[in-house]
């Protein structure tokens, strides 16, 4: 047996948690210039995505120029309140995003985890509150049974899901394009706000599920202590990631739900 | 640790190229909790900027113009932005190359934005009559009855919907259900609108009329007027 005490031998590299065992790529001279370059073509990736979203923002602004009134109306279907319970959930999440970096770079992996785990939570709450009390009554009628505003309608009566679900006479089909059913349109352009409405606010929520996918993918390596001091890559850049959704969200809360 | 920054007296490395320089900035908890409640008390202050401007139209009766509102809305969300890119993203602290891609996107999409806006908007500056060449109906044109769903639209979309609408529930049902949808409640909000009075200012430019309360034995409900 070996006769060296256990407790002054240097630890084998198998010992120690893979970020401390992180070696950089062989074609990058340092660590550091992998992580830049990691960074950077992340943020090249992020220009495109500026990109994409800026042909949702144009056709907002060329449609809003021809057809004022369409957005007026339009913008009042929305209730600027869900919109701002979403904007305070994205800017707790972007907060709580930037805190898991902040962890691991202080190799303080609990935190880590309930950063994490707290902006996927808040990420599915985002989808959750965007699908259920936004989407689903304007697109069909159907309100959830917790909806605070379906006590301001009629209901009809129906129900589904058990109950989950209840229905009010008239108040759906405000849907985009030709899809459009809503009879009590109060501008003949109607449909064309709400084609941008869905495509943009689709689109990021879109986002925000891919993010749900991606920040469970790191809290899987977190929790195998693959980030720490040494070795933070992915959190970082999915974060950026993160922080872009958060950042289209603060534009199109305003320009779609405090028109008048 | 990794990030150190000790490259001053390295031999092997005089000029820190082995180091990385701008190295791993932490930032601290109490910059990014202060970020968070400034950026909150800005959502606060967007929301407040609209409320004030709907409040200030109808008190006073005037009719604040779409460019304010936009102008308003789109610079709080400027600094709100600039705040959670120098900040949350780091830009602050990142090597300058990222910001410079950022911008130089910001730029392309300005530009994309102007050349767009600044045809639309000088449309009429030769002839008049290309200022208002979209017809009035929106997408429920006759072109799209080819397709594979809706392929009934023969109309404006808003007139088929109202049209389907009333076939579908009656007349006297359909009064009903407007009263519950469009009557009483206040303004904005998940609920209904209120229609336009004379201390409010909703435009009543391009209201289409399709489901106006007609006068008995009127055979057309849904006619534009």
């Amino acid at each position: 047996m070996t006769t060296i005490d256990a407790a002054h031998r240097l630890p084998r590299p198998e010992d120690l948690p893979p970020h401390e065992r992180h070696v950089h790529q062989p074609h990058w001279r340092t660590k550091e210039a992998e992580f830049d370059a990691a960074k950077f073509g992340m943020w090249l990736f992020l220009a495109t995505e500026v990109l994409l979203f800026s042909g949702m923002f144009c056709a907002y602004a060329v449609f809003r120029m021809l057809h004022p009134d369409a957005w007026t109306n339009g913008s009042h279907y929305l209730d600027w309140k869900w919109g701002g319970l979403n904007t305070i959930v994205l800017l707790v999440s972007s907060f709580t995003m930037a805190m898991s970096i902040h962890n691991a770079q202080k190799n303080q992996q609990g935190w880590l985890k309930f950063n994490l785990c707290f902006t996927i939570l808040c990420a599915l709450a985002f989808v959750f509150i965007k699908f259920t009390f936004e989407y689903t009554p304007k697109w069909s009628g159907w309100f959830f049974f917790l909806d605070p505003a379906l006590h301001h309608h009629v209901d009809s009566g129906r129900t589904a899901l058990g109950g989950l679900f209840h229905f009010v006479e008239g108040y759906g089909g405000k849907r985009p394009g030709s899809l459009f059913a809503y009879p009590f349109a109060e501008s003949p352009y109607e449909p064309i706000w709400w084609s941008v409405y869905y495509i943009s606010t689709g689109i990021h929520a879109l986002h925000v599920l891919i993010g749900v996918g991606l920040i469970s993918w790191l809290l899987w390596r977190a929790q195998r202590r693959h980030f720490g001091p040494g070795h933070y890559t992915a959190v970082e850049i999915v974060g950026l990631y993160w922080h872009i959704v958060d950042m289209i969200w603060i534009f199109l809360f305003p320009l779609l739900y405090l028109i008048h | 640790m990794a990030h150190a920054h000790a490259h001053a007296a390295d031999p092997a490395d005089p000029h820190g190229d082995l180091e990385g320089h701008h190295g791993h900035v932490i930032i601290p908890v109490s910059t990014l909790l202060g970020v968070l409640v400034v950026l909150l008390f800005f959502t606060v202050l967007t929301v407040a900027a609209s409320r004030a401007e709907v409040w200030i139209a109808s008190t006073f009766n005037v009719n604040i113009p779409q460019s304010v509102n936009v102008g308003i809305a789109v610079s709080i969300a400027v600094i709100k932005s600039i705040l959670v890119a120098s900040f949350f993203m780091q830009l602050k602290y990142d090597s300058a190359v990222n910001t410079l891609v950022f911008l130089f996107c910001l730029f392309a999409f300005a530009l994309f934005l102007f050349i767009t806006m600044t045809d639309l908007g000088a449309r009429s500056v030769v002839y008049p009559y290309k200022a208002g060449e979209v017809i009035r109906g929106g997408t429920g044109n006759v072109k799209w009855a080819n397709q594979p769903f809706r392929r009934d639209i023969k109309g404006p979309v808003y007139e088929f919907a109202a049209k389907e609408f009333t076939d579908r529930v009656g007349p006297a049902e359909v009064a009903v259900v407007r009263e519950d949808i469009m009557g009483g409640h206040e303004p904005g909000g998940h609920g209904p609108l209120a229609p336009s009075t004379a201390n409010q200012s909703r435009p009543a430019r391009g209201l289409t009329g399709a489901l106006d309360p007609v006068p008995a034995g009127a055979a057309e409900p849904h006619g534009e007027h």
